[in-house]
């Protein structure tokens, strides 16, 4: 009705001017009409402008005195000719009443307040206050210096009018359109759907979420880097166990059987299964040898070499044990040059700390051909790890008992604004490679480092546990951006 | 020990005078001299202390030399050695673009959406009218050398493919076929759509994905090629999300007249939904996931770190397109009623 008759009113003219008269004319209640205006500015039906007018409306108390006269008046009145005594005149008139009445007669000098009696002092008053009030009741405009004083008085309040000025909005239609929240099937198989008209859609908001799964940033940068290594030529390890024995993992390592790396607070040895039960008995006597006596221009260890310490089983420590497995295999077949990758889980007894676990993924990487030098190794980690966005490098010696030269890898972080130690790298030993049966200008050079560690920098973490382990937060696993490594 | 000269320039990689390895391991606390010898090898008398039990082998003092020559300055050499070397030739990249494509149709799948592979051939119908499009002759790359097996009479048309093309195969409705396979798509919509129409009887919803992501990087900050960059992405209708439900990502052929052969690939990634309603905030959500796993975020209007959502009109109301660092990089919505009756497809 009301939207009907705003609607129909603006198809023939431009503008309704004030809705509280257009209410009027049409009578119709103005909230009514308000409500509408709104809906349908909301809709854009309408451009719809503020009209705000302030008013006075009176209160209880003024609506009282407009009615039997203000308090001083009706005091006035109570007084006889000859006056009244000030008990007598409390006794006829309300408490409140008789207080506000003597305030303002005094006031006004209408009476004479004697120290026997309250007497008029004049014969005739006009209730002024009684004319104002009405006059405000009626809607009437009155002075600012009365309005003040009725208002210090609490006997009127301002009160604001809200109205509208209409004009067609920019989807005025003479007839409202129906709105729904979506496209179904229903509406749009019977065509209604030309009919219709969207409710507005809240952009600053986000969408629905959407179940489903998400990958592991752990992995997801492991899927990248074992891109990079395809990339640059390098085949994978088949690093699938994880039990391996000391022979491998230390003795054919040129590690010697003393060394503290092999000691029960830096490996876990295993009860079961002990030991190992198969070796290469040719391989293990020649190795025996050159821990012991040297050879292949090695002076060797000078200790007493025991099969009972090689045989222990233990979780490896390192993936190098399958890297020494992979080249003993090659030593077996003519020699062709390889490049070899892998990227698993090692396993160390210690403590854990932030940055520190007992398991962790090693990255490792080797080449192996005739005539390779320091030169080359240093090359290859230069494409490496400039693929890894690591392009500014600095190399440290360092000891590993199987390799020689050893490097420590550092990077500068711009992040960090210093020096950051991201691997190590070198050349394996004479000792270790020439007891395999590969040819003796035959170099391997190699480099690792861990998984956990550029993934805790890419993505700003700071404590393993919450990237590694049963306490990581699913919700960043969700948040989780994909891994762009090697991508630009 | 003695330890030769060539086994020490040949494991470094460096060419060094016997003089320069002798200073080098003095430095070291290795002392050093040069071995009197008849032959022409070059030896050198290291003496160990008793102090380096770790001096083992050759390779020991060879490392040595090594340290005391210095680690970081073979490095300067390294590079231009590295770029000669036959022996780690294998130095290969994978393109970007393809990379960061199969990252994203990964995480697209995670939640749900199907990938879809249809054709990059379609009719100009499907390209425009069908989605309710102009065609403005400055997108499509339309396939003339199909005519080469018409009658003569009809050679001429080969000449303005454009215009004349449907105008005249109309005319021979045999060749009707041909009308399907005259462009190729400006948009990866005709070709999702169509799996829809193709699956009527499977249950509904459908979510579909299909195509690769748009690549988002960073522009090169050549004035000239950022406008023509902005320009040809404004005047695409392309798509992070167009419609509902199912995805597609795949290249798309457009005009550009700033390539060599006149025509280039844009990489879109295209999603639809399609069930007993709409499902505009599914696929607003698909679009929030997408930005999400590419660490971009969702930011006010008007700011330029991340992305943001404004309304377009297409079907009023359900249409949106999407900003990202102030550019304008995809549009999504309802797809129209007259759209979906053009491709047969019974469900909003």
């Amino acid at each position: 009705m009301a939207e009907e008759a705003i609607l129909g009113f603006l198809e023939k003219n431009d503008e309704i001017r004030d809705s509280g008269e257009f209410a009027a004319e049409r009578g119709i209640e103005h909230n009514e009409i308000v409500n509408v205006i709104k809906s349908l500015h909301g809709f854009r039906y309408v451009d719809a402008q503020d009209i705000k007018r302030e008013t006075w409306v009176l209160t209880d108390e003024g609506e009282t005195y407009a009615t039997v006269g203000s308090p001083e008046v009706q005091l006035f009145l109570a007084i006889p000719q000859e006056g009244i005594s000030k008990e007598e005149l409390q006794k006829k008139l309300d408490p409140s009443l008789f207080k506000i009445g003597c305030a303002q007669a005094a006031k006004n000098k209408w009476v004479e307040m004697g120290k026997q009696l309250i007497s008029r002092k004049v014969q005739h008053v006009d209730d002024k206050v009684k004319d104002l009030l009405l006059q405000i009741q009626q809607g009437l405009n009155i002075g600012s210096d009365e309005i003040k004083a009725l208002k210090v008085r609490k006997l009127i309040i301002p009160q604001t009018w809200k109205g509208y000025s209409l004009k067609r909005g920019p989807n005025y239609a003479p007839k409202r359109k129906k709105v729904v929240t979506d496209l179904t099937r229903d509406n749009f198989q019977s065509g209604e759907w030309k009919e219709l008209e969207f409710k507005e859609y809240n952009y600053s908001a986000k969408g629905a979420p959407l179940e489903g799964g998400n990958l592991h940033p752990l992995l997801k940068v492991r899927a990248q880097l074992k891109q990079i290594f395809l990339c640059m030529g390098f085949e994978e390890m088949p690093t699938n166990n994880f039990v391996e024995s000391s022979f491998w993992n230390f003795d054919a390592l040129f590690q010697p059987q003393q060394h503290p790396a092999r000691d029960s607070h830096d490996t876990f040895f295993l009860e079961t299964p002990s030991t190992t039960k198969i070796l290469p008995e040719d391989y293990v006597q020649r190795v025996k040898h050159v821990h012991e006596s040297g050879g292949y221009g090695s002076r060797g260890y000078a200790y007493d070499w025991k099969r009972e310490e090689a045989n222990k089983n233990l979780l490896r420590t390192h993936t190098t044990a399958v890297s020494s497995r992979m080249l003993y295999q090659l030593a077996q077949k003519p020699f062709a040059p390889k490049k070899y990758f892998s990227i698993d889980r090692v396993f160390r007894n210690e403590a854990v700390d932030r940055t520190h676990l007992a398991e962790f993924h090693q990255i490792e990487g080797l080449v192996c051909d005739r005539g390779l030098t320091l030169c080359d190794l240093i090359g290859i980690l230069h494409d490496f790890f400039s693929r890894l966005g690591m392009t500014k490098l600095k190399f440290k010696p360092a000891y590993n008992p199987y390799t020689e030269p050893s490097m420590e890898i550092f990077s500068y972080h711009e992040g960090f604004k210093k020096w950051v130690e991201i691997g190590n790298s070198g050349m394996f030993r004479p000792e270790m490679l020439q007891p395999m049966g590969l040819p003796e200008d035959v170099q391997v050079i190699a480099w690792g480092l861990s998984l956990e560690r550029p993934t805790m920098i890419l993505y700003g973490i700071d404590n393993i546990r919450d990237l590694f382990g049963h306490k990581v937060d699913l919700g960043l696993i969700k948040k989780n951006p994909v891994c762009r490594l090697g991508i630009d | 020990m003695e330890v030769s000269l060539s086994y020490i320039n040949g494991l470094i990689g460096v060419s060094l005078e016997v003089e320069e390895v002798t200073k080098y391991l003095n430095r070291m606390q290795l002392h050093a001299k040069q071995c009197a010898s008849h032959n022409k090898q070059c030896n050198i008398v290291v003496s160990v202390p008793s102090s380096r039990s770790d001096v083992l082998h050759p390779c020991d003092v060879m490392e040595d030399v090594a340290i005391a020559y210095g680690f970081n300055a073979i490095k300067d050499k390294v590079v231009v050695d590295n770029k000669g070397s036959k022996r780690l030739a294998a130095s290969l990249t994978l393109l970007p673009l393809n990379e960061l494509s199969d990252l994203i149709r990964k995480e697209v799948a995670l939640i749900g959406f199907t990938e879809v592979l249809t054709f990059i051939l379609c009719s100009k119908k499907e390209n425009f009218a069908m989605l309710n499009r102009k065609d403005d002759k400055s997108k499509a790359v339309i396939i003339g050398n199909r005519l080469q097996t018409l009658s003569m009479h009809l050679i001429g048309v080969v000449m303005h493919p454009g215009c004349h093309l449907e105008i005249n195969l109309t005319k021979l409705t045999y060749h009707l076929f041909s009308l399907h396979q005259t462009a190729v798509r400006t948009s990866l919509m005709p070709g999702i759509l169509k799996i829809v129409a193709h699956n009527k009887d499977h249950p509904k919803p459908i979510k579909v994905i299909y195509g690769r992501w748009r690549n988002i990087t960073e522009i090169p900050p050549y004035k000239h090629f950022i406008v023509a960059y902005c320009a040809t992405l404004a005047g695409l209708s392309s798509q992070i999300a167009y419609g509902r439900g199912q995805k597609t990502s795949c290249d798309i052929a457009v005009l550009d007249e700033q390539r060599d052969v006149g025509a280039k690939n844009l990489r879109q990634l295209a999603a639809l939904y399609c069930g007993a309603n709409a499902g505009f905030e599914i696929i607003h959500g698909l679009v929030d996931r997408v930005m999400e796993k590419n660490g971009v975020p969702f930011v006010s209007p008007g700011d330029k770190s991340g992305y943001y959502i404004e309304r377009s009109d297409f079907l009023a109301g359900r249409q949106s397109r999407i900003i990202y660092k102030g550019k304008h990089i995809g549009t999504f919505g309802i797809v129209h009623p007259e759209v979906l009756n053009n491709f047969d497809i019974p469900d909003p």
